[in-house]
């Protein structure tokens, strides 16, 4: 891909979102491209955003302090998204389909792309998860937890397997059925390879940490609950809470949610394997 | 805890009731928290329109539970709820504005 490029279409989901980068520097254009070329959309695809990346110098939009969590934040209303963290500050208005995103030199879009990807998702409807997902022989699988749980073991333990992330991964209705989708977002494992491919959703499952490999059934109500929960930046307006609370109760009542007992080797795909 | 006063959905929470029990999203954490069935049933009372008493009331009709019972775990409910930001206590009646 030519460095020079002065925009940048990425589909991530079947949701185009074109980058513009006329105003960028030639190392923050190469670091896009470079990142998200397995996610290119085709010559023909109509973006739903066009996003312009301007980078600029100056303070940090949100001071450097002692917070536990790296500081985003993020609001919607009347379809127009407005983000901020440290480095990097960017709206996006899904009635004009444009938006703008301003990076000091120390700042990095991948996190407000990621925000933006879980406010369209909420639109198809579909859901953003902090959560690993793997393919396998063609059938979709979501792990998710905690931070400490497991995601990124399990992806580790999975490399036979298409892994498309340990950290994020969209799942989203299509023709009426649950898919599973991969992302470019990296997370714990960045030497996993990020694969731009999806499959129908098969099954979820919570991790839990044992000394055997063995899955427990969950009442539709936890499941809904725990789902919800790994649900990033959408949580924090009623409106979006709401959103998310009906598509995890839908999720949970139309693909199975389990418990996944797992020890520290790939003997839990047998398992996995067997519930079909 | 003032039992005139009527508990009512704070407004910035999210809430769904799925297969029987109420799912709150706390407000500040973005945390889940499930109800059971019978706080589901309180959590559903609990619109604005009834008192702590006039809830503890109905619960006491439909559970096998004494009056004093009923009002202590309304009132235990509604604490946890307005410590998480999901409830807040009305002097007035929602349908009298």
């Amino acid at each position: 891909m030519n460095p020079s490029t002065d925009s940048f279409t990425m589909n991530i989901a079947e949701m185009p979102v074109t980058l513009i980068l006329a105003e960028c520097d030639d190392a923050t254009r190469a670091r896009v491209l470079d990142r998200y070329s397995a996610f290119a959309a085709t010559p023909h695809a109509a973006a739903m955003l066009s996003i312009r990346l301007r980078v600029e110098p100056g303070a940090a939009f949100i001071p450097i302090g002692n917070a536990p969590n790296w500081q985003v934040r993020t609001t919607e209303r009347d379809g127009r998204i407005e983000f901020e963290s440290y480095f990097e500050r960017g709206w996006a208005d899904r009635i004009t389909g444009e938006g703008e995103l301003l990076l000091r030199p120390e700042g990095d879009p991948e996190n407000y792309l990621r925000v933006l990807y879980a406010w369209l998702c909420l639109e198809q409807p579909g859901l953003v998860l902090h959560a690993s997902g793997i393919i396998s022989n063609g059938k979709g699988y979501v792990f998710f937890g905690a931070s400490g749980s497991g995601k990124t073991t399990v992806s580790r333990l999975s490399l036979d397997r298409t892994v498309l992330s340990d950290d994020l991964v969209i799942v989203k209705k299509h023709n009426g059925v649950y898919r599973l989708y991969g992302v470019p977002f990296r997370g714990d494992f960045p030497e996993a390879p990020r694969h731009n491919a999806s499959a129908d959703l098969r099954g979820l499952f919570t991790l839990v940490k044992d000394t055997d490999h063995f899955v427990a059934p969950m009442e539709i109500t936890e499941a809904a609950a725990r789902l919800a929960s790994c649900a990033p930046f959408v949580m924090a307006q009623a409106q979006s809470a709401q959103r998310v609370l009906r598509i995890c109760a839908d999720l949970a009542a139309q693909i199975p949610v389990r418990a996944l007992h797992f020890r520290r080797d790939p003997g839990f795909w047998e398992v996995i394997d067997g519930l079909d | 805890m003032d039992s005139t006063k009527y508990p009512t959905p704070h407004p910035q929470v999210a809430a769904r009731v799925v297969d029987g029990s109420a799912l709150i999203v706390l407000a500040d954490s973005g945390e889940v928290n499930v109800l059971n069935p019978v706080g589901t049933r309180m959590w559903e009372l609990m619109d604005g329109t009834r008192t702590v008493q006039e809830i503890a009331d109905t619960i006491c009709d439909e559970y096998d539970v004494t009056s004093q019972q009923s009002l202590a775990d309304v009132e235990e409910l509604v604490s946890q709820l307005m410590g998480a930001n999901a409830l807040v206590l009305q002097d007035q009646s929602a349908q009298r504005g």
